[in-house]
């Protein structure tokens, strides 16, 4: 089969490791040309190279307006469109809301709500002009409920939400879909490598299969996300399979939200 | 070419026609073994045969009154019994009709509570042990936009709706644990055969008449995608929740709506 996605032109931003990546090589499995954006540019480079012929990698820091246009443009004078774009790209951090500093919310703000705003800013006319495209919005299940800890990463995507409803009901008449992808833990290299090396926000202390457990235990199905869960949700919202949903933010939690 | 349903056993209700007949073609068409079931039998038999002629011995029909307990039982059974095993389930049948809280007589309202709400239900209780049993499955339920959000001159079919939703939620909590998971679909107008035919009598909750045309282009303008809903968008989302590619989605009630319950 594997044409899900054939004759597509995909972005995919935070393309140089964990879910970017995996969204990127299935993307590209199933038949999208896919540019690999990332603010690590070897890594962006790698996962272009692990794909193959059919995907440029492209150094850029979501955060920088001229970093995403130059993005956008560099995709369409290669591969002629952007029909998908996922903005992946985003950091994690700590703290609460009575310790943070504004330079750290600004920071958080800054690359998880800006920078998915930008991407579309620049990706949009683009679609409205071919007609056609799909936004696909990294948020998180903090974006749908309350949990401790990270009230900026909280503010961020649930403000990302917001942005994919709007941009939904505004552009839905131009034939642009946009939906949000709202995870729960996903086990990508970034959280293995902070959990192994004793931090992250499931509490502290214990071996690392011990964290994973306290991890899954929030989530009814009884294990914390993949990488996989997060890129065949990206492919199918991605996909024409999904064009009559848009505006919707998708809970990817085991059920989590649900309880 | 194996299929995205290939070696799963599902159930499909209401597949004599429509979203369920659309959804039966297509978990066949990805290597799903599919009992149709319907209370139409007829319609349950075209669907199966359809099938039958491209891929032999892919599909059973039954006729179901999915809110007669024995005739779900035995939906079930069959299909454990003719096809092996049963992966998942589609619990699509149900009924429209319009009326508002005031003027509904309560014979309106039990039988639309039974119809689409009761026998969601029912289609669980029976299909859950086995699941249970299987180390896992997939429960996919038919609600509709009016569970999630007010739309006038269906009352009783709005509560029946969100039941539905609340029935997901929770079967996805209780059996999450077990590795089932049941999910909802939630859609706006499908231009089913059902609906051209209230519509074709003046009803429907878009204000019906005559002029299908008419009718279909008013209906569509309420949508932000500015069309209706087509069999093949429910199908492929059913297709989707039914799949591994979603075994981490569970408890969800998925909007299809081409944007209308965000704005």
């Amino acid at each position: 089969m594997a044409d899900r996605l054939k004759g597509k032109v995909a972005i995919v931003t935070g393309a140089g490791s964990g879910i970017g990546r995996a969204t990127a090589e299935l993307f590209a499995a199933e038949g999208a040309r896919v540019a690999c954006a990332d603010v690590n540019g070897d890594a962006a480079a790698e996962t272009a190279r692990l794909i193959g012929g059919a995907a440029i990698g492209c150094r850029v820091d979501v955060s920088v307006p001229g970093d995403v246009e130059q993005m956008v443009a560099d995709t369409v004078t290669k591969f002629g469109a952007v029909d998908a774009l996922y903005a992946n790209a985003g950091v994690g951090g700590s703290g609460n809301a009575i310790d943070m500093s504004i330079e750290e919310w600004n920071r958080m703000i800054g690359i998880n709500l800006t920078g998915v705003w930008l991407s579309c800013k620049y990706a949009l006319p683009h679609m409205v002009r071919q007609g056609r495209g799909s936004l696909i919005l990294q948020s998180s299940v903090r974006g749908l409920v309350g949990i401790p800890a990270l009230p900026h990463y909280s503010a961020a995507k649930a403000g990302v939400i917001g942005l994919a409803r709007q941009i939904a009901v505004e552009y839905g008449p131009k034939g642009v879909r946009c939906n949000a992808i709202c995870p729960g833990t996903i086990m990508t290299p970034l959280v293995e490598g902070v959990w192994r090396a004793g931090g992250g926000i499931v509490g502290a202390g214990g071996t690392f299969e011990e964290m994973k457990a306290r991890a899954a235990a929030p989530h009814p199905i009884g294990r914390i996300g993949t990488t996989d869960d997060c890129a065949n949700l990206a492919l199918f919202l991605a996909s024409d399979e999904s064009s009559w949903i848009t505006g919707v933010a998708v809970p990817l939690d085991g059920g989590m939200t649900a309880a | 070419m194996a299929g995205r349903l290939y070696g799963k056993v599902a159930i499909v209700t209401g597949a004599g026609s429509g979203i369920g007949r659309a959804a039966a073609q297509l978990f066949a068409a990805e290597g799903a073994r599919v009992m149709c079931a319907d209370i139409n039998d007829k319609g349950a038999a075209e669907t199966a045969a359809s099938i039958n002629d491209k891929a032999p011995k892919r599909a059973l029909s039954l006729k179901v009154d999915v809110t007669v307990p024995e005739q779900v039982e035995r939906m079930v059974a069959e299909t454990v019994s003719g096809l092996g095993k049963l992966d998942v389930l589609y619990a699509n049948a149900g009924i429209g009709e319009a009326g508002n809280a005031i003027d509904l007589s309560i014979e309106q309202w039990n039988r639309m509570i039974a119809i689409n709400l009761t026998s969601v239900w029912l289609s669980t209780k029976y299909a859950l042990p086995h699941m249970v049993a299987a180390g896992g499955g997939s429960i996919v339920n038919q609600s509709s936009l009016a569970g999630l959000v007010g739309i006038g001159g269906i009352a009783h079919y709005s509560a029946a709706k969100a039941g539905v939703i609340g029935l997901t939620r929770q079967v996805a909590v209780e059996y999450g644990p077990k590795k089932v998971r049941c999910n909802a679909i939630c859609p706006g107008t499908i231009f089913t055969p059902l609906v051209e035919t209230v519509w074709s009598k003046g009803g429907g909750v878009a204000g019906g008449g005559a002029d299908m045309e008419e009718t279909k282009k008013r209906s569509a303008l309420r949508y932000p995608m500015g069309r209706l809903g087509e069999l093949s968008d429910c199908a492929n989302l059913a297709l989707f929740l039914a799949s591994d590619e979603s075994s981490w989605i569970t408890g969800y009630a998925v909007p299809l709506d081409g944007g209308m319950s965000a704005a």
